[in-house]
């Protein structure tokens, strides 16, 4: 709207307007597509997340549970169903202990989920994960997701772990879900998913 | 553990999620992950490797080539890849210490 006809129009800028007209102009290169506090259970899903406007997504989650164990990630199919076969992970883990430093690389083949592989201890300092997805909705490309990984595992020990997985299958995989291997996702968690151009 | 066979739906129809029972297969899905969660004790002893392998790392140089490796070094790098021998509960692998490092 041209700033000339606003001020005609005596437009009240504390007012609240119904607008019904149409953006137009460059889209964002990053968007917030998702968001959301964990809801208590045993499985995080985000459904539809992924569609092909964007290319490529990241997800920033800030996990707790209610008991000491894994987060697995999961992607899902385009009919909402987790996809529980056929990830290969690759990383590298390291941890900080009062007996020292350590670190070590990983991973497994033909796995159930993409899996981190170090457990988040139950009601303590909030794991984070960064998340990155590429290609989830190209039915003609395998997905492939790189993930950053932090949290203080049993023993006191801080743990972090970089790893890329892919998931082996050329597949249209429009969501993602959070399971912990055990326990529930408390409702402190939160999730915020960003679609990349 | 009421919720553990729910899920929170988070979609476009529902951007603030909602809760959903899980089908059949999830439920055997949770049921299988259950199952292969490790036990307290194969985590206590998962533990004590991560932290004998840390160890054992900071003697590594003294197996190279060009270093003689003393018998102290080898009977106390011995010690630590037998670490877990006999460690067949979690109180026994939480009472254990690793030995006395040695310098060469």
């Amino acid at each position: 709207m041209a700033i000339d006809k606003i001020q005609a129009e005596s437009m009240n800028l504390a007012d609240t307007y119904a607008f019904t007209g149409t953006v137009s102009g460059t889209p964002q290169d990053m968007v917030q597509v998702a968001s959301a506090s964990g809801g208590g259970t045993g499985t995080q899903a985000f459904n539809g997340c992924f569609t092909s406007t964007y290319r490529n997504y990241l997800i920033m989650a800030s996990i707790s549970l209610d008991s000491t164990a894994v987060c697995y990630i999961r992607l899902q199919n385009s009919s909402n169903q987790e996809i529980a076969t056929n990830y290969f992970n690759a990383g590298a883990f390291s941890f900080v202990a009062s007996d020292g430093n350590s670190g070590f690389n990983g991973g497994s083949w033909s796995a159930n989920q993409i899996n981190v592989g170090t457990n988040i201890l139950a009601n303590n300092p909030h794991a984070s994960f960064q998340v990155f997805v590429f290609n989830p909705t190209d039915a003609n490309m395998k997905t492939v997701v790189h993930t950053a990984y932090y949290a203080q595992d049993d023993d006191a020990k801080i743990k972090s772990v970089r790893m890329s997985s892919i998931y082996d299958t050329n597949s249209n995989d429009t969501g993602i879900r959070f399971v912990p291997q055990s326990g529930n996702i408390k409702t402190t968690s939160t999730f915020k998913i960003y679609g990349l151009k | 553990m009421t919720n553990e066979n729910k899920k929170f739906v988070v979609s476009p129809e529902n951007p603030n999620g909602i809760l959903v029972d899980m089908t059949a297969e999830e439920i055997a899905q949770r049921k299988k992950d259950l199952d292969a969660m490790p036990s307290e004790l194969d985590r206590a002893l998962n533990s004590l490797r991560d932290s004998r392998n840390n160890l054992l790392a900071k003697t590594d140089w003294t197996a190279y080539s060009d270093v003689t490796m003393s018998n102290a070094m080898k009977t106390y790098r011995q010690q630590l890849r037998d670490a877990t021998e006999g460690l067949d509960t979690v109180e026994k692998v939480q009472a254990y210490e690793f030995p006395e490092e040695v310098s060469n």
